[in-house]
């Protein structure tokens, strides 16, 4: 095999996620000025790369399943709502989402590791929806409503207060958090828990700690979770019972299959054309929801790796070709 | 402390009612290769990885380098300086060779907090080099051919220095030449880094020829322990292995 099939192996991923966070950029920078609808809603896109990015992460580097990322997700949010009205500062709010996530995911991860996988899937979304049903309830977290009206002003110096403004800023943020995950991935952290989930017995017999190692990917999945969930109270002014609804974690695992299981931007990919696809179906019917799940099935079931299993087929074949070829001559 | 690096003393490890091993002492002395040989299902793989702390023993103590490691999980075997390698080779398909051995060389004390803060690993290649695949580094593991996971295993197994080496069937997936090529490679990397080994093996060519001294071990319980040759004449191998069991040693042949 050629060196240069080799290292486009090596690096697909990361040269995906260069490609695709350069696209989201330019997208967010030609929306910045459209409505202010179109800028909610790109604003939206932004975050949730980072979100299903971390629920991506979790399953193919720390090998969980969790279908109760919205614990953080939404945590971190209400946090920030309730926090709101005795803070002043947007970087404060953010900081104050992400510790309270953090805090959330290191005590969740405590108990939960010790359970085994199924298990561990069901009580995180019984947690989870546990955390619904009292949001609805109590009064101080505003019940159906929410809470509300918690403007802006500047997140580490950039401007936030206008959907627009927020849209151009995100195109730092979400660069940032993409970083992060791929950091996260590459470093010798990620190779380590990569490690262990493609052999623990090998890992144990080395001298790992693997369960420190997958508690702090655990914790770590789960601040940055926080993260967005954060950015999305602070895009939002508002913060609802929806984003604790079991349909928060279970998004981005769906679109983690649409993207691709594989790498990591399949879950980026696919949380993008997932977004889109509600976004474009439910523009043209009220049963968007029928079309939009006949789809995804085909997707599926055409395309079991993903959008970048198909991708990487189609490039391997390419180069294949181009080998053989050279091979001949 | 003692000069035996590992001490058994009246080990049995039980799965129900069933005894996969019985009464079982073995004393390996430091420096020592020794050899365990016996059919299938006679208890080897569960007295390998019941010195290395991954599947406890039911009953009985376990020393290992003067420490009772009786209770001791795998992890906490490792970094007392115990490798192991498995009947199916373990390693991290997904990563590269030289990750492979990188990674087995660091991860024993890298705490996450360090491992976060950086990408760089230092691999020490030598033991690459000595079991040959120093040319296939970049390759991702899973597409090596049995034979050479196996070598990388004992790679990984070697380059983070133990004084004592489990290895469960080394040799399994060779050809015959290889396999007399790795058992050479084991006697010289015994001798110059001083290691004791214990080591399961079908291939009796291989044992015979390596091990200091061979114990054997049938449905679960001691048979006899002694020298190669001692252990190769006495009638009672040849019962186990010629007589009841004769199919058996064709089929790993």
């Amino acid at each position: 095999m050629s060196t240069f099939t080799e290292r486009l192996r090596r690096h697909g991923g990361t040269i995906g996620l260069i490609v695709i966070v350069l696209l989201l950029d330019v997208l967010a920078l030609s929306q910045a000025g459209g409505s202010v609808e179109r800028q909610l809603f790109v604003g939206n896109v932004m975050i949730q790369v980072i979100f299903v990015g971390s629920v991506g992460y979790l399953y193919r580097i720390v090998g969980v399943a969790s279908f109760g990322q919205a614990i953080f997700y939404g945590g971190a949010a209400y946090t920030v709502g309730l926090a709101a009205p005795h803070v002043g500062s947007s970087t404060l709010l953010l900081l104050i989402g992400v510790g309270a996530a953090t805090i959330a995911a290191a005590v969740v991860g405590l108990f939960i590791f010790r359970v085994p996988g199924l298990s561990f899937a069901i009580l995180t979304l019984a947690l989870g929806e546990s955390l619904f049903v009292l949001a609805r309830r109590e009064r101080w977290t505003g019940g159906d409503t929410g809470l509300f009206g918690f403007g802006a002003g500047r997140l580490f110096g950039l401007d936030i207060s206008t959907p627009g403004a927020f849209v151009a800023s995100m195109v730092v943020f979400t660069s940032l958090g993409m970083l992060l995950l791929w950091w996260l991935e590459y470093s010798r952290f990620g190779v380590v828990l990569r490690a262990i989930r493609s052999s623990d017995r090998r890992a144990a017999a080395l001298g790992a700690g693997i369960r420190t190692y997958r508690y702090a990917g655990f914790v770590v999945a789960g601040a940055v979770s926080g993260v967005c969930g954060s950015l999305y109270a602070l895009l939002w002014n508002l913060v609802s019972p929806d984003i604790l609804q079991w349909s928060t974690s279970g998004d981005p695992i769906i679109m983690t299959l649409i993207g691709g299981m594989g790498s990591i931007v399949g879950p980026v990919i696919g949380c993008v054309a997932f977004l889109y696809l509600v976004d474009i179906a439910s523009a043209i019917t009220d049963q968007w929801e029928l079309w939009v799940g006949t789809i995804l099935l085909v997707v599926i079931l055409a395309a079991p790796r993903g959008v970048v299993g198909l991708v990487d087929d189609a490039v391997s074949r390419v180069l294949r070709r181009k080998e053989e070829a050279h091979r001949v001559r | 402390m003692s000069d035996n690096a590992i001490e058994l003393h009246a080990v049995d490890k039980q799965y129900g009612e069933t005894y996969a091993l019985r009464d079982v002492e073995l004393t390996v002395q430091t420096g020592e290769i020794r050899g365990l040989i016996g059919p299938n299902g006679a208890g080897k793989t569960t007295l390998s990885a019941g010195i290395a702390g991954e599947v406890p023993f039911t009953r009985g103590r376990v020393r290992l380098l003067g420490h009772d490691t009786t209770r001791w999980n795998a992890r906490r075997v490792a970094r007392l300086g115990v490798g192991r390698s498995f009947q199916v080779a373990q390693v991290f398909d997904e990563l590269s060779v030289e990750q492979n051995v990188a990674l087995a060389a660091e991860v024993a004390g890298l705490s996450p907090l360090r491992a976060v803060l950086s990408r760089r690993w230092s691999p020490d290649l030598s033991h690459l080099e000595r079991v040959g695949l120093l040319g296939r580094r970049e390759v991702p593991a899973g597409e090596l051919a049995q034979a050479d996971r196996k070598l990388l295993e004992l790679a990984m197994v070697l380059v983070g220095e133990p004084r004592v080496v489990v290895l469960d069937e080394p040799t399994a997936g060779m050809s015959s030449q290889e396999a007399e090529e790795c058992a050479e490679l084991l006697r010289e990397l015994a001798a110059e880094q001083e290691l004791t080994l214990l080591i399961t093996e079908h291939n009796m060519n291989v044992m015979f020829r390596l091990a200091h001294s061979i114990t054997v071990l049938v449905g679960g319980e001691v048979l006899l322990t002694g020298a190669p040759e001692q252990v190769r004449t006495d009638r009672r191998l040849a019962e186990v292995y010629f007589g009841s069991d004769a199919e058996e040693e064709e089929a790993t042949r």
